[in-house]
């Protein structure tokens, strides 16, 4: 991925169109197009209609009001929440972003020891759903009794830090975001043609002076990328804000969303969609901005020859680097999961004699468990599939077609990045609440499931889209020319060679919604929900032991499934390395 | 006075050696050429100079002053090492215009904006790119960047320019052209230049002197006249498009010129070019397919009637294609597979596929060279050297009439 733009997906990905006669349109197009608009385009559509409703759909007595609308918009506390929103949003891109500029640097180009466990960190780390990093860090900060907490309490005498700040929240949301934008930034710095700065160097430049002048705008564009869409997702985040945020009083967009939804009775429907409606307004601006600071300008020669390079060697700096890491590590994985086992294994949160699987023993006996794991279980695999089945659709879609519609289904998707979060979950209640057939699904668990679905496609198609862009139109021409049937080419060679990268998204689709909050909270019902919902009730009810034995077991799960995923990698790969058998 | 000096350079990665006690010399206001196959280490020859890698051992002044030396401690990094660069693939800044690309070298010596302004459209002019400097790099074709990486290198006159590769992503007519326009801006600027290529002609028709490398080592240093005509090893010239490299013993030498004997031959090939070694040696004749002769057997002046004419192989025609304005043949004789291109001169002139033939080499035609084979490098020997294309129809076995 050299470039991370917050736009359709396919748009990086030139290919050569089919030229000659313009085929009709088929019937496999238009169900597309009618999908995607259902989909992706009638959820946003209906969180404006929702904001100047008197009612929620599908209870007819409803009229048209702005009423809710503009007591939104006149409460000063909106106002306060959407500032808190841009603060927390903002400060948490900033730093991440530098931390990941700095970790992406450090790996891609220097020798600084320990560089090689950074990606496996921060694929672990994104792996681990924020609630999780909320939960762990409000224990380990909880006072008291939380194990940072207590470090501080015996180093210093007293704790300086209180978790449940805007230092807390923004620490934390930074700890999980510095790893998704470290993975991202990789690519385009590996790709960044080294000669850049080597002919800055013979032009008499410093290696700092290079750095900023050169290599730095040079990925300007992927990292404004990284930096919008990082943004966009901070002003969607509520696991963070809602844990340690509300606590302390302050409160975010998407907290206040999830309050005048679920805490008010009845449900302010108006209310929140305004709300929800502010967010995606913020989020239209922003995309915007960016495409009138990049313009239609493409950096994407950054990808030179490829010419061998020696690591640089920044003498005793590296080790600045390797005690990043080590903290990095320290404060994102060890110290959140070490907290949880512990945690786990208390009796009652705190008390650290005593520990036991008692906690275990209560979470898997108690009635809710068994079926929140069922409905994970399902709801992470379908909805995976779902997604990564609708992605690759859309992406061959809109690059393979010679259809004047090809570029509708990618474009309703990209309409999704606006609407981050609980604001999507919103949108859809109001989407599926108004068609008759839909409604009964209300409560559901596959209700859950085509939320997911439809939250996860974006991400999806994000992952697709490249692997598909990369495989040539004349490999499957070579079938054809070769006698195999339109069909035929189309399941035997490009289906298959998009496997690799279906199989990786469905993985990571997986992984994100087995742990989403924002989905579950807004549309499960006690009887069918989820674990992260589970966690966080009993998180709620003061269970904070349970609900961390709780995690520990979906943690388990996910890693097992990491691990299988990674054994399953090397197995396929070492056939080809054992001697004899390559070729 | 030396522009550039580089001794007994060394360098390995892991355990493959390669660069192997390099010594050169560039002197002011020459373009030097190292020439040879990928992998030989030229490129790395040039890195090294421009400070971008590091050698193990030897030393490396640039206008009279140490710029390396590991021996001793000294590494002077490459932006103070005062050069310019073209690179293989431009290296120009996707995020610069043409003008901030060119004007950078001089805002890095904090030259002031008039100086730098005038400056920078001086060198656009002279490369015919002032009409494009608002331009972004990435709107402009591969010419015009080059033009514009030549420009970037040149601007701030730095002692020695440095060229990677720089004409191997061209096509062959803007590679000619642009050859040109490389050896007139070195011409003007009047400094000396370091030109890395593997293709022999660019290096005969731009360069004052070639090095030729292998493995690491210099093989031979010399004019391209000198390279082209009297290749020193096997390899040379084998690397500089000699069709012929047969396997001889000297048998005489005599009045400054030496006979030897090929395996297959009547009487002895007689040569003053090329080295000179005592009767009895294992040496290698290398000739070019255009040097030598061929008729049918029993031709009038086949037999060998002394030196002038030369002695004579015989052998069967194995192929004969078409080569614009010459005919190729391949002849095979006992052991041996020699190229001959003749003048095409009629249908009734032709010689058949399979008939038998008589190869004259005329006295001088060929140049004895030292057997150099097998590689002195492992990692020499991988590297295929890229065969001269016969110009013309590839396909020998097509009949011609």
């Amino acid at each position: 991925m050299a470039e991370i733009v917050l736009g359709p997906a396919s748009s990086h990905t030139p290919q050569p169109r089919v030229t000659g006669p313009r085929r009709l349109v088929s019937p496999a197009l238009i169900l597309l197009c009618l999908l995607s608009l259902g989909l992706f385009v009638w959820p946003v559509v209906m969180l404006g209609y929702g904001a100047f409703r008197t009612a929620p759909p599908g209870f007819g007595h409803a009229t048209w009001s702005a009423s809710g609308f503009t007591a939104t918009l006149s409460n000063g506390a909106v106002w306060h929440a959407f500032a808190n929103s841009l603060i927390l949003s903002g400060c948490t891109v900033l730093i991440s972003t530098a931390l990941a500029v700095y970790l992406a640097w450090t790996v891609a180009r220097t020798a600084t020891p320990l560089r090689q466990v950074v990606t496996p960190m921060a694929v672990l780390i994104f792996a681990i759903p924020p609630l999780f990093y909320a939960l762990s860090w409000a224990m380990l900060g909880e006072q008291p009794v939380g194990l940072v907490d207590k470090a501080l309490h015996a180093v210093f005498g007293v704790a300086p830090l209180n978790i449940q700040s805007w230092f807390g929240m923004i620490g934390v949301s930074v700890l999980g975001a510095t790893a998704a934008e470290y993975l991202l930034l990789l690519g385009p710095f590996r790709a960044l043609d080294p000669a850049f700065e080597e002919a800055s160097l013979v032009c008499g430049a410093t290696r700092l002076r290079s750095f900023f002048q050169i290599e730095l705008p040079a990925l300007a564009p992927s990292i404004l990328g990284v930096m919008i869409l990082g943004f966009v997702l901070g002003m969607g985040l509520l696991t963070v804000p809602l844990l340690l945020g509300e606590p302390a009083g302050i409160y975010v967009l998407p907290t206040a969303i999830y309050r005048d939804y679920q805490a008010v009775t009845p449900p302010d429907y108006a209310g929140a969609s305004t709300l929800a409606l502010m967010l995606v307004a913020m989020v239209l601006i922003l995309v915007a901005l960016q495409t009138r600071l990049l313009g239609r300008r493409s950096f994407t020669t950054v990808t030179g020859k490829g010419s061998r390079r020696e690591r640089l060697d920044i003498g005793w700096r590296k080790w600045l680097g390797t005690a990043v890491i080590l903290i990095y590590g320290l404060l994102a994985l060890v110290l959140p999961l070490g907290q949880f086992v512990l945690g786990s294994l208390e009796s009652y949160f705190g008390v650290y004699s005593h520990l036991s699987l008692s906690n275990y023993s209560t979470v898997l006996h108690a009635s809710g468990t068994g079926s929140a794991f069922e409905t994970t279980l399902l709801v992470a695999v379908v909805a995976g599939f779902g997604a990564s089945a609708m992605g690759v659709w859309v992406a061959l879609t809109a690059q393979r077609s010679a259809s004047r519609l090809r570029r509708l289904p990618d474009l309703s998707v990209w309409v999704l990045w606006a609407v981050p979060g609980i604001t999507l979950s919103l949108g859809l209640i109001w989407a599926y609440l108004s068609v008759p057939g839909l409604r009964s699904l209300y409560a559901t668990q596959w209700i859950v499931l085509l939320a997911l679905i439809v939250g996860t496609t974006p991400i999806a198609s994000r992952a697709v889209a490249g692997p598909i862009g990369q495989i040539s139109r004349d490999l499957e021409e070579a079938a054809r020319t070769a006698g195999a049937s339109g069909l035929r080419a189309t399941v035997g060679i490009l289906l298959r060679l998009i496997l690799p990268a279906f199989v990786v998204s469905w993985f990571i689709t997986g992984i994100v919604s087995s742990g989403n909050l924002d989905i579950p909270i807004l549309l499960a019902s006690p009887s069918n929900q989820t674990v992260p919902l589970l966690a966080y009730n009993q998180f709620n009810d003061g269970s904070l032991a349970q609900a961390a034995a709780t995690f520990c077991l979906l943690i388990g799960i996910v890693a097992a499934a990491l691990a299988l995923a990674a054994a399953i990698r090397l197995m396929l790969r070492l056939p080809a390395r054992l001697p004899g058998r390559s070729r | 006075m030396s522009a550039v000096e580089l001794v007994g350079l060394r360098k390995s990665y892991a355990d493959v050696t390669v660069l192997d006690d390099l010594s050169l010399r560039a002197n002011q206001g020459e373009l030097v050429t190292l020439l040879g196959p990928s992998g030989c280490g030229k490129t790395t020859t040039l890195r090294c100079i421009a400070g971008l890698e590091r050698a193990e051992r030897g030393e490396i002044h640039i206008a009279e002053r140490l710029v390396a030396c590991p021996e001793r401690r000294v590494f002077l990094p490459a932006n103070r090492r005062d050069i310019g660069m073209v690179f293989q693939s431009y290296a120009l800044w996707p995020h610069m215009s043409v003008f901030g690309n060119v004007a950078y070298p001089l805002r890095v010596r904090g030259r002031d904006r008039r100086e730098r302004h005038r400056a920078v459209m001086e060198i656009l002019e002279l490369v015919g790119m002032d009409s494009y400097a608002k331009r972004q790099v990435t709107e402009l074709s591969g010419g015009q960047q080059q033009r514009v990486a030549l420009a970037r290198a040149m601007v701030a006159r730095p002692a020695v320019l440095l060229f990677d590769e720089p004409l191997s992503n061209l096509d062959a007519k803007l590679r000619r052209e642009m050859r040109r326009e490389i050896r007139d801006a070195h011409d003007r600027s009047g400094g000396t230049s370091i030109y890395v290529t593997h293709d022999q002609e660019e290096a005969m028709t731009l360069s004052d002197r070639i090095v030729v490398i292998r493995g690491g080592k210099i093989q031979q240093v010399g004019t391209p006249r000198e390279i082209y005509t009297e290749p020193a090893t096997r390899f040379v010239a084998d690397f500089i498009g000699f069709e012929n490299l047969l396997d001889a013993t000297v048998t005489e030498v005599r009045d400054g010129a030496t006979g030897v004997r090929l395996a297959s031959a009547a009487g002895p090939v007689w040569t003053s070019k090329g080295i000179s070694r005592a009767p009895g040696t294992q040496v290698v004749l290398a000739a070019r397919a255009d040097a030598l002769e061929i008729g049918p057997l029993g031709s009038p002046g086949s037999p060998g009637d002394g030196r002038a004419a030369g002695a004579a192989m015989h052998g069967v025609i194995r192929s004969r294609s078409y080569a614009g304005g010459r005919v190729e043949y391949l002849v095979a004789a006992s052991g041996a597979q020699v190229v001959v291109r003749a003048p095409e001169a009629g249908a009734a002139a032709l010689l058949d596929v399979g008939s038998q033939a008589s190869v004259r080499f005329p006295a001088d035609a060929a140049v004895l060279v030292a057997d150099d084979s097998p590689a002195p490098s492992p990692q020499a020997a991988a590297p295929a050297v890229e065969p001269v294309p016969f110009q013309g129809a590839p396909d020998a076995r097509s009949p011609m009439s």
